[in-house]
């Protein structure tokens, strides 16, 4: 680009131009980068502004007149703007002299390379400092071939999850996941199965135990974040893990990659791989207009290729020592590092569309050198937040055009953005002193605490709702709470009730109350479960608990084979008349006394340990529930519109049943009004 | 991959871009823009490297988002019709993604449905529910796409397995498509058999006939 410049011959404009920049070059040096200066230059004139929202546009445009202004003036004025750029020039000069010996000191303090990397292998340490940061980001810069096994040091430290390791009690968390055993078919498990097989063959990785292992993690993720799951592409990133780490360090990485480095909703929803895409493609028209604008007259969309390479992390169809490389930037500097990496890339096929050569690693760390100063991570976060909304609206429209259901799926994504994920997340706890108590619970535990405030037992292996829904519903999303709940959300927040008919507009209204009472309970929660059958159930919990306990220890067989359980997940309402049918099956079952009796008693011993904090928390909660909540009304109400049949099982299932009702005949006329559905 | 200049002219130096529209229209070669979908697993990007690059690699991988081919294909008239393969992921995640991906008109996202003259919506012969989803698929060309002449064609991959492992019957597969009044294909991208080429060869003709000239301009 500034080639460009020197060639329309106006070599004053350049030189002003190199003033400008050597200018905002001196405040730049904060990292401890260091690179030679390169002649990267951004031409506004040639900016495509079309995809920015007005503001920018504004700002840019000012930007740009006040630059062709200056250009334009008569050459009085320039040789008066030239002496006063040589004086700032030589005030700049000065200033540099008066801060050299400040830099010098901080070189003293500063770690060296060969410390760095005495404190990767250091088995004690599992956290970097900045300053180890900035000294790998040298080594990184410098090529230096790490061995697999400070490799393996390197990605845990910089991850976060040699903390996770470390504490005993998250240790045993994967092993509870891996042997957890769902009954229930998920749509993400057969995936994963497909996926196995055509994970990094050609690396020759195909041995059963290597599958193996692959599998156990991401199905142990699924188990654990359903709401994430698994999404194609994971596959690749797992089994570059698994090149060099355990099974467990490998999970653990995993699992901090993302939910701690990446963006909340990349996996979710995808919404935050649509957003880096639009961020992406702004920074390739902000630094390459040409080829931009080369692409844009070819109509060819770079979105295809970014989207393979942000879901997979580059793991996937890049020469593997790169992706070695890539990872090991990803992990010193953070998310921001993709863009570097993707500009870097695509700066070097810029070249390549002309002249064809092997893509090496030198190019890439050239490349990187390069882009690092103009791609700020500070600027990547609010380009995010920028875009945010234009893909967010982009997709609501999509939604609106379907059926209306969709909109509170929407709706909840929109609400988790908001919030982080609870487990593994070092940056919140480093924020926050009370979410300092969380770190050091595992995650068992702390769904135990959960489980206590929904009157669930926690000594019950899987949790009824657990049971039911998040397991069968990847698009279920469940609350984790940061401190104590004095607010509950609504079964039916995100579900506008179909009963009102509301206008998109009224909805809207409605939508925007909401969201002032969101950012109350931010503090509160950092997830949102959706839907309890307990809750459901408020009035007889205890009762409906223990029948679905009993149904789930002792006809545990023909229970979870019930059509019931055959939810379809594409279908709101076959999937609300199967949790219907399932609350209805279980009310009508009767217990065993033995085994109420065995029951009573371990709830006991339970009650005994609890301490008696614990109880008044309980007691809290249970006051604010009675008072903020009426029974929620989210199904009743929906499904009474639904048929005059559906009508008469909610009152049926409302209404205590008596408990000589024999569960068989209950279920026989479900199936027969299943079939005849 | 298959160069679409006609004539095999002197590549002008842009055409290491994967898509060459500029130097084409000269030439008068005619495009076609066709999209395979399917559930996951079926075998969709088998089929499109039998029928690109001629071979069948085990070691593929699952695909991420979409991946592009381009292939040309010469009549026995002399013309010809360069046909713009994008093959795409059946995963679910990115099925959750469909109402953006397909979406015509967007600004933000790649739309593989906008513009496409014909669809291949694969199944698998060893699962059978993959072939339950076809319907679905076709929906979802009907919700997205914009071509209302837009050519579909069931194709059943992996026909060379063992009739222990069949799931669905040749016949089964007929009678579907013939339900829904489409054209059937029973196809093995493992085998060297001809059958993918044949599919392709049938689908070409078939665009060229539905399509007017004016049509069959490449706007990806």
């Amino acid at each position: 680009m500034l080639d460009k410049n020197i060639k329309s011959g106006d070599s004053y404009k350049f030189k002003l131009l190199k003033l400008k920049k050597f200018q905002s070059e001196v405040p730049i040096d904060e990292d401890a980068f260091k690179f030679p200066s390169t002649n990267t230059n951004l031409t506004y004139n040639s900016l495509d502004l079309r995809q920015l929202d007005n503001e920018n546009k504004k700002k840019l445009e000012s930007r740009d007149k006040e630059e062709l202004k200056s250009f334009q003036t008569t050459r009085g004025q320039r040789e008066r703007k030239a002496i006063s750029a040589a004086r700032k020039l030589q005030e700049m000069e000065e200033r540099i002299r008066t801060l050299k010996p400040k830099a010098s000191l901080k070189k003293k303090n500063s770690i060296t390379q060969d410390d760095a990397l005495r404190m990767i292998i250091d088995r004690d340490i599992n956290y970097f400092s900045k300053k180890v940061k900035s000294a790998l980001t040298q080594l990184w810069n410098d090529d230096y071939q790490f061995n697999s096994r400070q490799r393996r040091r390197l990605w845990l430290v910089l991850s976060g999850a040699q903390q996770q390791l470390s504490s005993k009690l998250s240790q045993d968390n994967y092993k509870n996941l891996k042997n957890l055993k769902l009954r229930y078919p998920n749509p993400c498990f057969n995936q994963i199965d497909l996926d196995l097989k055509r994970t990094q063959m050609d690396l020759g990785l195909r041995s059963d135990n290597f599958l193996s292992q692959l599998r156990n993690i991401l199905v142990s993720y699924v188990k654990r974040n359903p709401s994430i799951g698994y999404c194609q592409g994971m596959n690749f990133i797992v089994a570059k893990f698994l090149t060099i780490m355990s099974e467990q360090e490998s999970f653990e990485t995993f699992t901090q990659i993302i939910e701690s480095i990446l963006p909340i909703d990349y996996y979710t929803n995808m919404v935050g791989i649509l957003i880096d895409q639009k961020v992406l493609k702004y920074y390739i028209q902000d630094l390459m207009p040409q080829l931009f604008e080369h692409l844009d007259t070819i109509k060819f969309d770079p979105s295809l290729f970014i989207f393979q390479w942000f879901v997979c992390l580059f793991s996937n169809n890049i020469n593997y020592d790169i992706q070695n490389k890539i990872m090991d930037l990803f992990f010193i500097k953070g998310s921001k590092a993709l863009f570097w990496v993707s500009i870097a890339i695509i700066y070097n096929l810029k070249q390549q569309l002309l002249e064809s050569s092997d893509f090496q690693t030198s190019q890439l760390i050239d490349g990187v050198k390069k882009v690092c100063r103009f791609v700020k991570g500070k600027r990547i976060t609010q380009l995010r937040e920028e875009f945010r909304p234009l893909v967010e609206k982009e997709l609501q429209e999509t939604i609106d055009q379907k059926e209306t259901l969709n909109q509170g799926q929407y709706l909840k994504f929109q609400f988790i953005n908001r919030f982080y994920l609870y487990p593994g997340l070092h940056k919140f706890y480093n924020l926050n002193e009370n979410s300092q108590q969380l770190s050091c619970q595992n995650v068992e535990q702390f769904n135990n605490k959960l489980f206590n405030y929904f009157h669930c037992d926690p000594k019950w292996p899987v949790c009824l709702y657990d049971y039911t829904y998040k397991n069968k519903i990847p698009n279920y999303l469940c609350f984790k709470i940061a401190s104590e709940l004095t607010q509950f959300i609504k079964t039916d927040y995100f579900y506008p009730n179909q009963n009102e008919n509301l206008d998109s507009d009224q909805i809207l209204q409605k939508i925007l109350n909401e969201e002032l009472k969101l950012k109350e309970l931010k503090d509160q929660i950092l997830i949102e479960r959706n839907e309890h059958m307990c809750t459901n159930q408020y009035d007889s919990h205890q009762e409906f608990e223990m029948k679905f306990k009993y149904l789930l220890s002792e006809k545990c067989e023909s229970f979870s084979h019930l059509p019931s359980f055959q939810i379809n997940i594409n279908d709101q309402m076959s999937m609300l008349r199967c949790k219907e049918d399932l609350i209805m099956i279980v009310s009508c079952t009767q217990v065993e006394p033995d085994f109420i009796r065995k029951q009573k008693e371990k709830e006991n011993q339970s009650y005994q340990i609890s301490t008696r904090e614990s109880q008044m928390n309980k007691q809290r909660i249970k006051d604010i529930i009675l008072r903020n909540i009426e029974i929620p009304p989210s199904l009743s109400k929906r499904s009474t519109s639904v048929s005059s049949g559906e009508r008469m099982i909610e009152i049926l299932r409302f209404k205590s049943y008596p408990s000589n009702v024999k569960s068989e005949i209950m279920i026989s006329k479900i199936r027969a009004r299943q079939q005849s559905c | 991959m298959g160069n679409c200049n006609k004539k095999g002219k002197p590549s002008r130096p842009s055409v290491r871009d994967p898509i060459n529209i500029r130097g084409d229209k000269e030439n008068k070669v005619s495009y076609a823009k066709v999209v395979l979908i399917g559930n996951s697993g079926v075998g969709k990007t088998s089929i499109a490297q039998r029928f690109i690059e001629g071979k069948f690699d085990e070691n593929n991988k699952n695909t991420v988002g979409a991946s592009y081919f381009q292939k040309n294909i010469s009549f026995k008239d002399g013309s010809s019709l360069c046909l713009y393969i994008w093959d795409t992921a059946g995963g679910e995640k990115f099925q959750a993604l469909a109402p953006l991906y397909y979406r015509v008109k967007s600004k933000y996202i790649i739309n593989i449905f906008q513009n496409a003259h014909a669809a291949v919506v694969c199944y698998s012969v060893t699962d059978d529910d993959s072939l339950k989803q076809i319907d679905t698929w076709l929906n979802k060309l009907d919700e997205h796409g914009n071509i209302a002449k837009m050519i579909k064609v069931v194709v059943g991959n992996k026909s060379d397995v063992d009739k222990s492992e069949r799931r669905v019957d040749l016949k089964e597969g007929k009678l579907f498509a013939q339900q829904r009044d489409l054209p059937f294909f029973e196809t093995s991208a493992l085998l060297n058999d001809g059958s993918i080429d044949e599919l392709f060869q049938k689908l070409a003709s078939q665009i060229k006939q539905s399509f007017t000239k004016e049509e069959l301009h490449a706007t990806v």
